[in-house]
């Protein structure tokens, strides 16, 4: 305890100050070195060793990635996937339109279909089968996401790819209404042309 | 008189629950003495559920006393203890501000925000607290608790610095051989600071050691959270930087044998156990001294008064560099590590129990 000395310090809980034996510090004094260590980081800083913005742009990565998990990552944004997933999955020619509100329109919708159901079908077997499997996979790894497993970025990634190529469908399916809709339009002006009547009854 | 203790959640590993073990085979050198938990890990043996406490404890309850060791909230556990017939003492290791876990884990978060309310509720039914800093005695008196004293949490530093690690599991870990090797060691939660952590390895291994390596060991349970630091370590490119999730003691003292310093820039610690095992394996400290931090090191390790990345990365470069004043900081530590000798903490906590049954 050479080198001791005596010091007031205020150690105990009911705030009484009491007189101890402040050991001198053997070893180097911790408050210097911080300010030493202090001095050689802004001289590096100086010296362009480091870039001026070095803490600022590691900082800017974790806020980017914690921006990024913030749209992509939370419960409600999977939960809201899911649904989209679920109405998206419902595939099937009842939800093709052959109502028409020109005369015979309804008839010539229905008449397209019949004539190209073959490959409606098996077109809508395919996508309703990925639908399946894809909601599949995603609500298994909803459910068991665990602790070290899955990359829900990677996944979420996924569903956002899946769900672009069903709106990417479901606009070449509108493309096709169109195109019906047309058909629709150039009847009316050949019923009009021929002059048949607007009431069939 | 049987004296029981009661946790809210009993885990493998966890600090809280290790001291609630060594206590028990304290306690019962004098009678019977239990604990019982709310949710209970089947790997930790002998830990009873709390819903089974009458049942196991037939004696006249109003005789016996309960500690209750308050780290999170529990309102069934609330419920027990305020109905309770027995004396209780409360072992306060603190309550994580449930706004720094809230943004990854908003189940948690309420439990934290929920364990404060109990808190203040509890104050008028303990005859004795005991913290384990003066830290977070503090914050019981704030909430007003009156008869508070500090002793510090019991760690069973004779376990750890006697388990066999496997051999080879620093190669598992990829850390190559003679590499300098920095360590942190806690739970993998927000409030540990991870990403300055990853920033300042970083900066190390960029400008200062290329050859430098870094382990993250804990248990990470807190999957947006982990997946963030993932992300920053793999942007950042760091393939000697891994987080090892929960190890085994074994492993964990393999770990800290190989460790040349280890850093820590939490935020908040009601007591930090780590840096007083890091000290017992004679490795020296580098801290950010955040809340009870300085406290537990002492002057045992180089305290930053900011968790800044380069600042972090410099300390660290300095005690890789200059070996007197690694020997200084080793040889601080170990007389600060006597301070929370297992049989003095032990002692010191089963005074202050009977002093409060008395």
């Amino acid at each position: 305890m050479a080198g001791g000395r005596l010091k007031l310090v205020n150690r105990s809980l009911s705030g009484i100050f009491c007189l101890m034996l402040d050991e001198q510090p053997e070893g180097p004094d911790i408050d210097a070195l911080v300010v030493r260590l202090h001095q050689m980081v802004e001289e590096r800083r100086r010296s362009g060793e480091y870039p001026p913005d070095l803490e600022r742009s590691l900082a800017g990565h974790y806020q980017q990635i914690l921006a990024g998990q913030g749209k992509g990552l939370g419960a409600d944004r999977l939960e809201q996937l899911l649904r989209n997933l679920d109405l998206a999955t419902d595939i099937g020619r009842h939800r093709i339109q052959t109502v028409s509100s020109v005369p015979l329109g309804s008839a010539v919708h229905r008449l397209v279909g019949k004539v190209t159901s073959r490959q409606t079908d098996g077109i809508l077997m395919q996508v309703a089968e990925l639908a399946v499997a894809t909601r599949g996979v995603v609500v298994e790894l909803a459910d068991s996401q665990q602790p070290g497993g899955a990359h829900l970025s990677d996944i979420i990634a996924r569903i956002d790819d899946i769900l672009d190529r069903l709106a990417e469908d479901d606009r070449k399916t509108n493309e096709a209404a169109a195109y019906l809709r047309g058909l629709e339009a150039r009847l009316a002006q050949l019923e009009q042309t021929l002059g048949l009547s607007q009431a069939p009854y | 008189m049987e004296i029981h203790q009661v946790l809210v959640a009993a885990a493998q590993g966890d600090a809280i629950t290790n001291e609630a073990l060594l206590l028990r085979d304290l306690l019962r050198r004098s009678g019977k003495s239990e604990i019982f938990a709310h949710h209970v890990d089947p790997r930790v043996p002998g830990i009873i559920r709390i819903s089974d406490y009458a049942a196991e404890t037939p004696s006249t309850r109003a005789n016996n006393l309960l500690i209750y060791h308050a780290s999170i909230g529990q309102p069934a556990v609330a419920d027990f203890l305020v109905n309770a017939p027995e004396r209780m003492v409360l072992r306060y290791h603190n309550m994580t501000p449930a706004e720094m876990i809230a943004p990854f884990d908003a189940a948690l978060g309420r439990a934290l925000e929920q364990g404060r309310e109990e808190l203040a509720a509890m104050s008028a039914r303990a005859v004795l607290s005991i913290a384990d800093s003066q830290y977070n005695a503090a914050e019981l008196m704030d909430l007003g608790f009156v008869n508070v004293k500090v002793v510090p949490l019991l760690i069973d530093l004779h376990a750890l610095r006697h388990a066999h690690s496997k051999p080879r599991a620093m190669s598992e870990l990829r850390v190559q051989d003679g590499a300098p090797l920095i360590s942190f060691v806690g739970r993998v939660a927000p409030n540990k600071g991870h990403p300055q952590l990853i920033q300042a390895f970083h900066v190390l291994k960029t400008y200062h050691r290329p050859d430098a390596h870094m382990l993250i060991v804990g248990s990470a349970e807190m999957a947006v959270y982990r997946e963030s630091l993932m992300m920053l370590i793999q942007q950042l490119s760091l393939p000697n930087m891994a987080i090892t999730g929960a190890v085994s003691l074994g492993n964990l003292a393999g770990i800290y044998r190989r460790t040349d310093v280890f850093l820590c820039l939490s935020a908040h610690e009601g007591f930090c156990a780590p840096l007083v095992e890091a000290m017992t394996f004679d490795i020296p400290i580098v801290a950010w001294a955040a809340t009870a931090v300085p406290e537990t090191v002492g002057d045992a390790g180089i305290l930053l008064d900011e968790p800044s990345p380069t600042l972090a990365a410099e300390a660290v470069k300095m005690l890789l560099d200059d070996e007197g004043l690694r020997r200084s900081l080793v040889e601080r530590g170990r007389r600060r590590a006597r301070d929370f000798d297992p049989e003095g903490t032990g002692q010191k906590l089963l005074s202050a129990i009977r002093e409060a049954v008395a």
